[in-house]
């Protein structure tokens, strides 16, 4: 009986109007986003190697270590192939870092980028997914069951020996079935297409967190299929159905994502940077006036700048844990956003998709600490290494050696942490499919057919 | 064989539809169910499919009660509606071998397909178009082949005769005929006195929810009872005086 009725549902959204704007939706925007974003990644992939190359060949012609300050050190990061698929906060983390003793350490960034980057989003495959496909989703199927009530094919199928369940079971199955087919599809050409014509390359990991981004994307389109059902459940005509479909929509998907973040803000309120810039001057400003109170004229040079250093000392320590508390608080405010935000499948998604693409808040918060702390670390060793070598050696003769230079390459998330950081995004994506797969459920055991 | 046993429904609005109904329905019978609108034909129609839970009483097909096994009692019933949409995206004949996969039946030959959908009056033309272009009264004739198709021993249609051209209408009389002769047993609501007077073995007529008079095909014959007459003056008399109306409109048969 299911068989019977599965085949009928698939046959039916084949030959379908709908079916037909749908696949060619997913075909022209997934395929069209994968092949525009893997040019876009091939592009700043040579732009990469190309400025590489000319650094690495300007600091091999220098003469002396002074000139190799002036110049300063700088270390940019590859691009990442996977933020083809889910972009995040890719944009975010800077490809590039200098370093100079002028300047300190300098994260790097173009003052001309094009803005409207910035105010449009990126078309990347998560986006596409995220927008375009949970809507084309929830539209597949907003009249399943209202729709065929309209029609009375309802009525008829169930003037046969058709158990509910069954019949409900096969529209999401039938349902799943050509959206998911249609993704994969697209995908599989898009990425044939970015392969074959602009050399992307990919780590066996990076197929695997592919992977990753595939299956949460088909979790993604079955819980809003699944939403669409339950609406078409609740409702008696395909227009209401319609209706409520999209308000759903506009609340889970553009609504709850862009809203969070802002009452987050106003739930747990950050010092502002007039604040903070405040309390420094004030923890400055008591530490050095209790360094002069202690100091008197008959203390010699040693002891005043022993209590100098120690005044410096208590301002650094200070500084730190008012930086530290700031830090804390900014993380909470960013938790708290990030939980009440996941009352979405949209955000749950893109918390999923950009896991696995390494492009997400985790990734996010391991790059700015990694440039903070382990890389300037690095960098100051290198700074080091580079000056001794540079008195050590001949002036003009190998002054500087490339291969010290330290490379900016923060540390990747293994598959296996990315999987446990999405796991509770996956949990959810799934949980709300069964929850709107139940809802369906329930409904349509008591649906008035009539 | 189709039996309604004191088969009453009383809405949530408090709106009584059918009230105390009985009514059995043999095999090679045509049962006509004559009313207005909101008389409870349809009420009646969707209580024996199982689509609304009566009040009280029972439906049983084949012995089988409705509400205590709805999917096995389904195995035995074909359902006509009014309005036949079937699914617009599907040939005449993916309709129809969906439909008769749905009601069990496997490794049904093409020709057999295209046997019934000829018998039921449908153009060979048709059989693989689209049902979007289809008329009502072609997709009606559809619906007439998936309930053939279906092999059910009884037979419901909800008005099947509206919006029927004549000769769409007496092609489909023959064909109900034939059905009768194969032993189905045929319940069918109508507003069609004429078409009713014409097939029916007996004619009920309904109004708020009661069975206010049956008749039957020898009464029609024997008395020469005008149906249209009879109809309006059970409307008008009410129960009690059924019988009166039938003497009244007695010998004006057409």
């Amino acid at each position: 009986m299911l068989s019977v009725l599965v085949k009928k549902e698939i046959l039916n959204n084949i030959l379908s109007f709908r079916f037909a704007v749908t696949f060619l939706m997913f075909f022209l925007l997934i395929g069209g986003s994968m092949v525009m974003m893997a040019a876009n990644h091939d592009k700043q992939r040579r732009d990469y190697y190309n400025a590489t190359s000319a650094y690495r060949e300007r600091v091999d012609q220098m003469r002396d270590f002074n000139e190799f300050e002036l110049f300063g050190m700088t270390s940019r990061r590859e691009p990442n192939p996977l933020s083809i698929f889910a972009m995040g906060l890719e944009a975010d983390m800077s490809r590039s870092v200098t370093n100079s003793e002028m300047q300190g350490l300098q994260v790097g960034g173009t003052p001309y980028a094009n803005p409207l980057f910035a105010l449009f989003s990126t078309p990347d495959v998560a986006y596409v997914v995220s927008i375009i496909v949970s809507l084309l989703a929830i539209l597949f199927v907003f009249d399943a069951v209202s729709g065929e009530k309209e029609e009375e094919t309802l009525k008829l199928v169930l003037s046969n020996s058709v158990p509910r369940d069954a019949l409900l079971m096969s529209k999401c199955i039938g349902g799943l079935v050509c959206l998911c087919m249609s993704f994969l599809i697209s995908l599989g050409v898009g990425l044939l297409i970015a392969r074959v014509s602009m050399s992307l390359v990919l780590a066996p990991t990076q197929w695997l967190r592919i992977g990753g981004i595939v299956l949460v994307s088909l979790l993604y389109i079955s819980a809003f299929l699944m939403l669409g059902l339950f609406i078409s459940t609740c409702t008696q005509r395909s227009g209401t159905s319609l209706m409520i479909s999209l308000l759903a929509w506009v609340v889970l998907v553009l609504g709850i994502p862009n809203l969070v973040p802002v009452v987050a803000r106003q739930m747990m309120p950050l010092p502002s940077m007039a604040r903070m810039e405040g309390e420094e001057e004030a923890i400055r400003n008591e530490e050095y006036d209790k360094a002069r109170q202690k100091m008197s004229r008959d203390m010699s040079r040693e002891q005043r700048s022993a209590l100098y250093n120690e005044a410096r000392r208590a301002v650094q320590t200070r500084m730190e844990l008012l930086q530290s508390n700031y830090e804390n608080r900014f993380m909470q405010q960013v938790s708290l956003a990030m939980v009440m935000s996941r009352v979405s499948p949209s955000a749950c998604f893109t918390y999923a998709s950009t896991a696995f693409a390494g492009t997400g808040v985790d990734a996010y918060t391991g790059f700015v600490r990694y440039v903070h702390l382990d890389f300037r670390r690095l960098f100051e060793q290198s700074l080091h290494d580079v000056r001794e070598a540079s008195r050590s050696a001949r002036a003009g003769v190998g002054a500087v050696d490339v291969k010290r230079l330290p490379v900016f390459a923060p540390k990747e998330q293994t598959i296996q942490l990315s999987l446990k950081k999405s796991l509770i995004d996956i949990g959810l994506l799934c949980g709300y499919t069964t929850l709107f797969f139940l809802g369906a459920f329930i409904r349509f055991l008591r649906y008035d057919v009539k | 064989m189709l039996e309604i046993v004191d088969l009453s429904k009383r809405y949530d609005n408090g709106v009584l539809a059918v009230d105390k109904l009985n009514l059995t329905v043999q095999p090679g019978e045509i049962f006509v169910m004559l009313g207005a609108n909101g008389a409870g034909k349809t009420t009646t129609m969707m209580c024996v499919l199982g689509f609304t839970e009566p009040t009280e009483g029972t439906a049983r097909i084949m012995g089988v009660d409705v509400g205590k096994n709805p999917l096995e009692a389904k195995k035995h019933v074909a359902y006509v509606s009014e309005n036949v949409r079937l699914y617009g995206n599907f040939t005449a004949k993916q309709n129809l071998d969906f439909f008769t996969h749905l009601a069990g039946r496997k490794h049904v030959s093409n020709e057999e397909y295209e046997e019934v959908l000829a018998r039921v009056g449908l153009e060979r033309d048709a059989f693989n178009r689209r049902l979007k272009g289809f008329s009502k009264g072609m997709r009606q004739r559809l619906g007439i082949a998936i309930a053939i198709m279906k092999q059910a021993e009884v037979i419901l249609l909800d008005e099947p005769t509206s919006g029927l051209d004549p000769k769409g209408g007496v092609e489909f009389l023959n064909l109900l005929a034939e059905l009768r002769e194969e032993g189905k047993a045929i319940f069918m609501t109508s507003h069609d006195i004429f078409r009713a007077r014409e097939i029916a073995d007996r004619v009920g007529i309904m109004s708020n929810g009661r069975m206010l008079h049956v008749i039957t095909r020898e009464e029609i014959d024997a008395q020469e009872v005008d149906l249209s007459h009879l109809y309006i003056k059970v409307i008008e008399m009410g129960l009690r005086n059924a019988d009166a109306a039938v003497e009244a409109s007695s010998g004006s048969g057409s």
